[in-house]
């Protein structure tokens, strides 16, 4: 029962898919192609042209480099702290969900403490205290989003425990291990992937967010410093559009791609239409009519 | 002879949940004793929210009896492993659920679902006898050819095809017994039967002790030695199956006879008074609300059960004949 | 046909319902015909996925896509359902025609009070005041057997048993000449099932509408209904009067039905059930449909689908053993 087949033959999962893709192939060789993003080349705060396509910095750099190099740091960011947040998260959650009692009440304390604390704020003040960076904004951002993770897994894990092949398996002899492992995760593998997405979104936002205010590693080449610096070299008075769209609409596109994902997996998860072109075929309509009373097709032959 | 199963006293109160008002706490179980014997059918009776099902789900330890004593094969079970039954108990006591939709996991094939009970009991090693050992429970239960069931997931399967897995994977760890909780209510009365042969076959080669659930008499006549009737927690009324139903002595008894669809009986048109919830709080016999032949001991004083010369039992202050 | 006693009220003939999928077309119903009488209850007996729900729900043509019905008639007092537009449904529908789906006391909203229920369904097809509506819900109340004071619980509150009784009595409402009922007592425990079924035997005999009772219990349609039909893989195999099914079934499939019935009184001996599966509406077996169950099938029934012939007064039945008899 794989969750892949059917999310390749869903246009937007398909489009989402490509996207992402490009992006990914971005942050893997664009570095490359483009060279050291930071390397003085032109005058600043030149307009797109022939020899630079998305025009120059405030300081005479090349947008477009910064544009393609900038991929990998963000896109690498936001990853780990995908995975990380949900690895947390569905660990905390499945086991609070699974074991109940005491071990429910301690674990969903610690889980309600970490989701009222104000994630971003928290994050500023953690960042500006520790040593700019990369890892630094990974950590914090790891640390302040994993308990909505933990809580929507526990809920899941909680309904998954009641159900009789969750019992059966008890019953069986299995371990506790085995029945987390075996019969609860992989019957919650949508809703890990959907979880997965969201913090990802969630944290290439936040990341993006944290650069922008200066609480970056100012020396990287990121989608994020690439926007503070847009800012700092006063972008915006200039009219120097051109210093931070670029940058602006690769984010944009990643969060879109990201999107389109999740609503294909939501679609996957609920019964597709898919029977209905057939049907429709046969009725001679083209759309279905919510509520409509039964056709009725009369053919000439038996 | 040591029974297989025996069972004195069990009780289980659940707690009032938060959110309902004027919430009590439920005894569902109330002091139920009985034995099973090796290669003995018994059968528990009694309508949603008498207590049968909370009642199987003790003795597979599922849940924590409130107070009673589970004795398997002489040793009791309760006070030796009092937190968590050891593999040995598991492998002894199994069981089978009602809903053949919801009892295996949608995501994985028929053949792991007895391959991991396989493994954990160690009954085959990996690789080829464990595929060996698959294969011989598919065709105990009657899943031919074996290899292409086990490549199936659940929801290839019909209801009966189901509940035949789920009776297999019941089997993998030998177990000496098995609970079925009402394993037929939710296929088609032209299954019932089929999966019912194969209960009583499996039970005869392997001497199973058998204890079924049930809310259907026909269904209990057919497999069982022995008829246990439940009514709000308490078992009112045990005895031989033939006996037991020729001859019912508790009123409630009396009433789930009457009310098996007969072919051949019309439908009568006197009606029981509109049942409401037995309340397992009012004192006195919870049947007192519905039972044509109320007194008014029934009302203040729970009746003792009472044992004939000829094995019956009787929840009830009328006479007991002998 | 089978003809029913008294006026009649309801014909099908020669239903066909085909489902339009992605990988081609499936007839789940080929071509039956019966007919239910004016207070007459009839009842539809065959098993999970044999098309005997299917029926139920062409007739008021609720059958959601990728369901068409795709030959036949359907007649209500005289009107051609199936050329019926939404406006004239809408008048047969809950007036006429009344419908309880199997699990519709699970379908209850559990967030409206059950009298806000029957007073919706009564408001939206007539124009009754409010206050008139909750008179008719507290009537239709009493004639169904619960007490006065439930009518302002939720759904969760009542048992099972009332819960059912809410929804027949929602059915009831607006005063239908036909009630459908698709497996009414499934979840239901056995006392409970016998009280309702007696009850709305009475509501029957007071009111006087027909009912079209849908089940794979044998014995228990038997209880309730004078005439019946046996569908096997979407097709009609045998109708008589319940008694005959009971005492001379012709069909094999019935016979195996009428063998398979536990009941407390009867013989106890261990009996074989019906071996094999329902057949696959998408790849029926060739030649009569039950054969590779039959116990009795022989080579004429692998190549040649038997027709329904009579076998004695009203009483159909599509099997070629009789036939083998007589010629």
């Amino acid at each position: 029962m794989s969750l892949l087949s059917p999310l390749l033959s869903n246009r937007k999962a398909l489009c989402g898919l490509a996207l992402l893709g490009g992006f990914a192939a971005l942050a893997l060789v664009g570095p490359l192609l483009v060279g050291d993003a930071t390397d003085f080349v032109a005058l600043p705060l030149q307009p797109p042209s022939a020899a630079h396509w998305f025009g120059t910095t405030g300081q005479g750099q090349d947008v477009f480099a910064q544009t393609v190099a900038g991929a990998r740091g963000t896109l690498a960011v936001g990853l780990l702290v995908g995975v990380a947040v949900v690895a947390l998260g569905a660990l905390v959650g499945m086991v609070a969900g699974y074991f109940g009692g005491l071990v429910d009440d301690v674990l969903g304390l610690l889980v309600n403490v970490f989701l009222l604390i104000p994630g971003l704020p928290l994050a500023v003040v953690i960042a500006a205290y520790l040593p700019a960076g990369p890892v630094t904004i990974a950590a914090v951002l790891i640390v302040t989003g994993w308990a909505w993770t933990a809580r929507v897994i526990r809920a899941a894990a909680l309904a998954l425990r009641r159900s009789d092949f969750v019992a059966a398996a008890v019953v069986s002899g299995e371990t506790h291990l085995g029945v987390i492992v075996l019969e609860m995760l992989p019957n919650m593998l949508p809703l890990l992937a959907s979880s997965f997405i969201a913090a990802v979104m969630y944290a290439i936002g936040a990341e993006v967010g944290l650069e922008f205010l200066g609480l970056g590693d100012l020396e990287r080449v990121s989608w994020g410093t690439n926007l503070y610096w847009a800012s700092n070299d006063v972008a915006l008075p200039s009219g120097s559009w051109w210093t931070f769209v670029p940058t602006g609409v690769a984010i944009a596109l990643v969060g879109f791609a990201l999107a389109l994902v999740n609503n294909a997996l939501d679609e996957i998860g609920n019964p597709l239409l898919d029977p209905a072109r057939a049907f429709l075929r046969a009725t001679g309509r083209r759309r279905l009519r919510l509520g409509a009373p039964t056709p009725v097709l009369r053919r000439d032959h038996g | 002879m040591t029974a297989l199963l025996s069972v004195r006293g069990l009780c289980k109160t659940f707690a009032p949940s938060g959110g309902d008002r004027g919430g009590s706490a439920i005894a569902a179980v109330r002091d139920v004793s009985f034995d099973v014997a090796a290669g003995e059918a018994v059968a528990l009776v009694g309508e949603s929210g008498s207590g049968k099902s909370t009642t199987a789900r003790l003795i597979a330890r599922l849940e924590t009896p409130s107070a009673g004593e589970i004795r398997f094969a002489g040793e009791d079970v309760l006070r030796t492993e009092p937190h968590r039954p050891s593999l040995g108990f598991r492998s002894r006591v199994q069981m089978i659920f009602q809903d053949p939709f919801a009892s295996l996991n949608p995501f994985h094939t028929v053949g792991h679902h007895l391959r991991r009970p396989l493994l954990r009991h160690r009954k085959a090693a990996p690789g080829p006898p464990l595929d060996a050992a698959v294969g011989r429970l598919l065709e105990a239960v009657g899943l031919t050819p074996a290899e292409d069931f086990a490549r199936k997931h659940p929801h290839e399967c019909s209801g009966g095809q189901r509940q035949r897995i789920a009776i297999a994977r019941a089997l993998a760890p030998g177990p000496e017994l098995v609970l079925a909780d009402e394993p037929t209510s939710m296929l088609d009365v032209s299954i019932r039967i089929d999966l019912l042969n194969l209960l009583l076959a499996l039970k005869t080669q392997r001497r199973l002790g058998l204890l079924f659930i049930t809310h259907d008499l026909g269904a209990a006549r057919y497999v069982a030695d022995r008829i246990l009737v439940m009514f709000a927690g308490l078992i009112v009324e045990s005895g031989e199956t033939a006996a037991l139903l020729d001859d019912p002595r508790h009123p409630y008894t009396q009433l789930l006879v009457s009310a098996v669809p007969s072919p051949d009986q019309p439908l009568g048109t006197t009606r029981a008074p509109s049942a409401s919830r037995p309340s397992s709080a009012r004192a006195g016999c919870p049947f007192s609300g519905r039972c044509p032949f109320v007194m008014e001991r029934c009302l203040t004083e729970l009746p003792a059960l009472r044992v004939t010369a000829r094995g019956r039992e009787v929840r009830c202050h009328l006479p007991l004949a002998p | 046909m089978a003809d029913g006693g008294g006026a009649e009220l309801l014909a099908v003939e020669n239903l066909q319902v085909t489902y339009f999928t992605a990988r081609g077309e499936v007839r789940v119903v080929d071509d039956v015909s019966f007919r239910v009488g004016a207070g007459e209850a009839f009842g539809l007996v065959g098993e999970s996925g044999g098309g005997k729900s299917t029926i139920a729900q062409a007739i008021l043509r609720v059958l959601r896509p990728p369901a068409a019905i795709t030959g036949g008639q359907v007649r209500f007092a005289g009107a051609d359902v199936l050329a019926m537009d939404d406006a004239a449904l809408g008048r047969l529908r809950w007036k006429q025609i009344a419908l309880v789906t199997q699990g519709a006391m699970n379908a209850l909203n559990p967030t409206l009070r059950v009298r806000e229920q029957i007073v919706d369904t009564i408001r939206a097809h007539t124009p009754a005041a409010r206050r008139e509506a909750l008179e008719r819900a507290a009537e239709l109340f009493r004639v169904v057997g619960i007490d006065v004071d439930r009518l302002a619980s939720y759904p969760h509150q009542l048992s099972g048993g009332m819960r059912q009784r809410v929804v027949i009595a929602i059915a009831l409402a607006l005063g239908p000449k036909l009630l459908i009922m698709d497996e009414p007592t499934t979840a239901l425990d056995v006392v409970v099932q016998r009280d309702l079924l007696a009850q709305i035997a009475e509501l029957r005999r007071a009111l006087g509408f027909s009912i079209l009772f849908v089940t794979h219990d044998l014995p228990l349609m038997l209880q309730v209904c004078s005439r019946a039909g046996i569908i096997y893989g979407g097709r009609l195999v045998e109708a008589a009067p319940a008694a005959t099914l009971r005492r001379q079934p012709q069909h094999p499939y019935t016979r195996a039905l009428v063998a398979c019935a536990l009941d407390v009184h009867g013989p106890r001996g261990r009996r074989p059930g019906i071996a094999g599966l329902p057949p696959d509406p998408r790849q029926p077996p060739p030649g009569c449909r039950f054969h590779p169950r039959c116990p009795e099938a022989f080579d004429r029934c692998r190549r040649e689908a038997p027709l329904l012939i009579g076998r004695g007064p009203d009483h159909l039945s599509a099997c070629h053993l009789g036939e083998r008899a007589t010629s």
